[in-house]
């Protein structure tokens, strides 16, 4: 098949990949048009609960060989924003390329096709312009009836989580009547594959050799490190655990509304976790191993994935793109999992790597947002862009990691979680490069029910700012940003290369 | 006993912060004292009240015992194997006694069994390979593990402790009855009251220690005793046990204590040269066997079974591991551990780089030795036996698998293809099988077996 796209934008990327060397995106792109089997696959790596606690964002006890191998070879944004931080609200806007108010996933239940039933996601053009789609693992949100099985040339593997493989081995944590939620971490001894990660990781290599001589899009999706911490004794032993550090700031940011907050429910169903009230050390540090032990374990399978495509000789025209639905909390601010606007919750590891790059080690400050992969793979992959999509191609951006982005990133969070029917509040968070500002709106009259400041001199919140004279001129202009909302913070013009078409 | 050693190990308890404050250990020679086939209550320490072995017991008191070490094979090669390589049988293909490869296989069996394990490679890397650059290994006595000879437990020129890392050693049979001359066999020497033959496995590896005493270095004392035949030369030491053992006791059991008590004061030879030497304070001395006793005469009440079975008897070994001022005296640990933990143990002790973890079995116990106890990630540890064979002299043992984790422990037979389940805290001789009691203990212990062999490309028996 061959794709066709407005010239005007070749050009430009011609413009903007100049100042590379090597191969660089554009060049991509003529191969594209030249020829078909040229084409770069996609190896779209999405992982649950990941914060960017890994080697290459800095991470000092992390043990993560493979996502760092991964980073050597491509870009890592180190300012990287869901747009929700729950899992099937930012995997919906992922996959869409729309923000949560215009695909109306805010909560876990509700398909992204009631409100665009004709939505194309990204799989789907890539589908759609030829490529052999694939789903192995958590790439939706993963009951049965949250798939949507148009975006995939063949049958999702592994999609379905209480189908794909076990979450547990210990016989005292299997499910019983009530609830499938046992103890928060399990370590035994076991082969990768006990848990399903493991057997995802095989079906991924399994498939890599099968589309080998195909023009792929392979969306891989790993469940671990999210609730409950079972990841094989292996990896719990890489790490010691008095070398776990406890949270370094484990108290609520001073002056924050209650709506910002929440009191870790979804650790608290686990058996071994108290109802109410604090966690022993003992405990926190438990949890905290078992989150690293979770860490390492993908890891490995994200190496196996990279293992088998250059073993197949097809690291050199793939395009990896590594991402996390959401960030986490491991007892910071008093705070358990995920489910605020605060940072943890809202960063996101995001690396996008390919050979093409010639990238090394390379790294950008610049604020860039989940929304934007859609645009993006699509921009790295010769197709075109299509309308609707409220993300900015970072193709610019990764070809010069150095220039001027997006003057804001944008996140919400409804409230009541777990709401039913419509959230009574929703709390719009904007992040700049220093501070990030917060309004709780009223669903129904509009009200703007508590607001947050936040200067993040000490990388996390620690006091609310809101109506502190000293910031007034700030909130005034981050609250104008919120309101002005995610077009008019999008770069200059590089925007115009992902959404040209729109205006 | 048991009462006994739980006493100790409240005791030990308390001492616990004050040991872990101990002398940084440092690359220590290491003395690695493997007796074949001795029981697990055999010994005077492990509560058995006739055989004498007072330098054992000293070694106990000045060291670590441990309530529940294995040997990760319940047959001699197999397990030597498993020491030399940090890996379990399963994953070597070495779950056997080596044979020639015209060895007669059972007849009539349901199942057919692997072929018989003969050589172990060269491509495996021993403890003694990891160490040689930096110590001087050498190797005295039973080596087992090659059919490459020109007699039976020969070591030949190719697969012998010369082509596995060991750079000095010798091959004697020492004054075990393997040695014995025809006109030897049947008959007592005149030896005095109180006196031992000579064993030059014993003085080989004292004059060892001597030469290499400023070197870091590995001493593998690898004893013949007390491996049938069992056959005492010592008159008195006979005359000895039968008054203990009393009229109604076998001639076997009689020349059996002889042995062991034999045993035992070569290994007080060697540990007294160690205190001459003065090497204590700076030599990590673990002492073991390679497998359970024999049933015909290491008799216990308190475990189930014997070698070629993996009951606890076959497995369960005694094991005491000193360290003058850096393990504590006196320690008891009923922590879990295998014969393949001494591998990655000893290779953190003597600073191997680089070991790799994940195509071993073993895991280091270098902090339990220092008194920190088991790790809580250890809870669930996993220790694993694989003997896909039949054995039909002695036992008439089966293809059988088994796992240990935590307190559980069950045996896979594949013939009937059958699990039993043992709860070890409470029934420590495995008289009462809980796999119905506990389907889903049973059903989860088995998959956890079976994953485990799988990931090790275990060689399985199959159909006929």
């Amino acid at each position: 098949m061959r794709v066709g796209f407005p010239l005007n934008r070749f050009v430009l990327l011609i413009v903007l990949a100049l100042p590379t060397t090597g191969i660089s995106v554009a060049q991509v792109n003529e191969k594209a048009r030249s020829k078909d089997s040229s084409r770069p696959n996609v190896l779209f790596i999405a992982v649950d609960d990941l914060r960017p606690q890994l080697g290459c964002y800095g991470d000092t006890v992390a043990h993560t060989p493979n996502i760092d191998r991964l980073a050597k070879i491509g870009i890592v944004f180190n300012r990287a924003y869901c747009q929700q931080a729950v899992c099937a609200p930012s995997r919906a806007s992922v996959l869409t390329g729309r923000r949560p108010d215009a695909t109306k996933v805010w909560d876990l239940k509700t398909h992204f096709r009631t409100a665009l039933p004709h939505v194309v996601t990204l799989p789907q053009h890539f589908k759609q312009q030829g490529y052999d789609t694939r789903n192995v693992g958590k790439i939706y949100h993963d009951p049965k009836n949250a798939q949507d099985p148009i975006s995939w040339s063949a049958p999702e593997i592994m999609a379905v989580t209480d189908e794909a493989g076990p979450k547990y081995v210990l016989t005292e944590n299997l499910p019983t009547a009530g609830s499938w939620k046992a103890a928060a971490t399990e370590c035994v001894d076991v082969p990768d594959s006990a848990y399903v990660d493991g057997k995802v990781g095989n079906a991924a290599v399994e498939l890599i050799e099968e589309l080998k001589d195909t023009t792929f899009f392979l969306a891989v999706g790993f469940r671990r490190p999210h609730l409950p911490f079972t990841a094989p004794k292996r990896y719990w032993d890489l790490y010691d655990v008095d070398e776990i550090p406890l949270p370094a700031h484990d108290r609520a940011p001073e002056n924050t509304p209650e709506i910002a907050l929440h009191n870790s429910v979804e650790l608290r169903g686990y058996t071994d976790i108290p109802d109410v009230g604090p966690m022993s050390s003992g405990k926190i540090r438990e949890l905290r191993h078992g989150y690293y032990a979770s860490v390492s374990y993908i890891d490995h399978q994200i190496g196996r994935l990279l293992d088998e495509l250059e073993r197949q000789n097809l690291l050199a025209n793939t395009i990896i793109v590594l991402w996390s639905d959401h960030g986490y909390h491991l007892g910071e601010l008093d705070l358990w999992s995920k489910t605020t606007n605060f940072e943890l919750d809202t960063r996101v590891p995001l690396i996008i790597a390919s050979p093409l790059f010639h990238h090394q080690h390379v790294h950008t400050d610049a604020l860039v947002e989940l929304v934007d992969l859609y645009p993006t793979l699509a921009d790295l992959a010769g197709l075109p862009i299509t309308d609707g999509l409220e993300g900015t191609s970072m193709a610019p951006l990764i070809a010069n990691p150095n220039r001027t982005w997006k003057k804001a990133v944008f996140s919400q969070f409804p409230r009541p979680w777990m709401y039913q029917g419509e959230p009574e509040v929703m709390g719009y968070s904007v992040r700049t490069a220093d501070y990030r500002y917060t309004e709780w709106i009223s669903t129904n009259d509009k009200s703007v029910k508590a607001a947050e400041l936040y200067h993040y001199n000490e990388g996390i919140e620690t006091a609310n700012l809101v109506d502190q004279a000293t910031y007034s001129k700030k909130q005034a202009v981050l609250r104008r940003l919120l309101h002005d909302g995610w077009k008019k913070a999008r770069p200059g013009n590089a925007g115009k290369s992902a959404s040209s078409k729109k205006h | 006993m048991h009462k006994c050693l739980i006493g100790l190990v409240s005791l030990l308890l308390c001492f616990q912060g004050v040991m872990a404050g101990g002398k940084n250990p440092n690359r220590p020679n290491i003395i690695f004292i493997l007796v074949d086939d001795l029981g697990w209550a055999d010994l005077a320490t492990y509560g058995n009240s006739i055989h004498e072995t007072p330098n054992i017991d000293r070694l106990a008191a000045s060291g670590m015992t441990f309530t529940d070490a294995y040997a990760s094979a319940p047959i001699c090669s197999a397990s030597r194997a498993s020491l030399l390589t940090g890996k379990s049988p399963a994953r070597l293909g070495f779950e056997f006694v080596t044979k020639p490869d015209d060895s007669d296989v059972p007849e009539g069996t349901l199942l057919r069994q692997p072929r018989y394990p003969r050589d172990l490679p060269l491509s495996e890397k021993t403890i003694a390979e990891q160490i040689s650059p930096t110590y001087v290994c050498g190797y005295f006595g039973k080596w087992h593990l090659t059919q490459e000879n020109d007699r039976y437990l020969g070591w030949g020129n190719m697969f012998g402790p010369f082509q596995q890392g060991f750079r000095v050693g010798a091959e004697h049979r020492g004054s075990h009855s393997y040695g014995y001359s025809p006109a030897e066999k049947g008959t007592f020497s005149n030896l005095a009251s109180g006196t031992f033959p000579v064993d030059s496995v014993t003085e080989l590896s004292i004059r060892f220690l001597e030469q290499h005493r400023d070197a870091p270095f590995m001493l593998y004392y690898s004893m013949y005793y007390v491996h049938a035949p069992v056959k005492t030369r010592s008159k008195w030491l006979y005359d000895k046990y039968r008054e203990k053992l009393g009229s109604a006791a076998s001639e076997e059991l009689i020349h059996y204590a002889a042995f062991i008590e034999t045993m035992d004061h070569y290994i007080g030879q060697l540990l007294q040269a160690v205190e001459q030497l003065k090497l204590g304070e700076n030599t990590l001395i673990v002492f073991t066997s390679d497998n359970g006793g024999d049933p015909r005469f290491s008799k216990s009440e308190s475990l189930r079974g014997g070698k070629w079975t993996l009951y606890e008897a076959g497995i369960r070994i005694p094991t005491i591991v000193c360290w003058k001022n850096v393990i504590k005296a006196g320690a008891i640990s009923r922590i879990p551990i295998n014969g393949y933990d001494w591998y990655p143990t000893i290779a953190e002790l003597t600073g191997v780089p680089n070991l790799p973890k994940c195509t071993i079995d073993g895991q280091s116990i270098v902090p339990v030795l220092l008194g920190k106890g088991q790790s809580t990630t250890d809870k669930n540890r996993i220790l694993y036996w694989h003997f896909p064979f039949y054995h039909p002299p002695v036992v008439n043992s089966k293809p059988q698998s088994a796992i240990r984790m935590g307190k559980y422990k069950a045996i896979y037979f594949y013939e009937e293809d059958r699990i039993e389940l043992y709860d070890l805290d409470t029934d420590s001789a495995e008289q009462h099988d809980i796999s119905r009691a506990e389907p889903a203990q049973a059903s989860t212990m088995k998959k956890l077996l079976f994953d485990k062999l799988d990931l090790v490309h275990a060689r399985m028996p199959v159909k006929n």
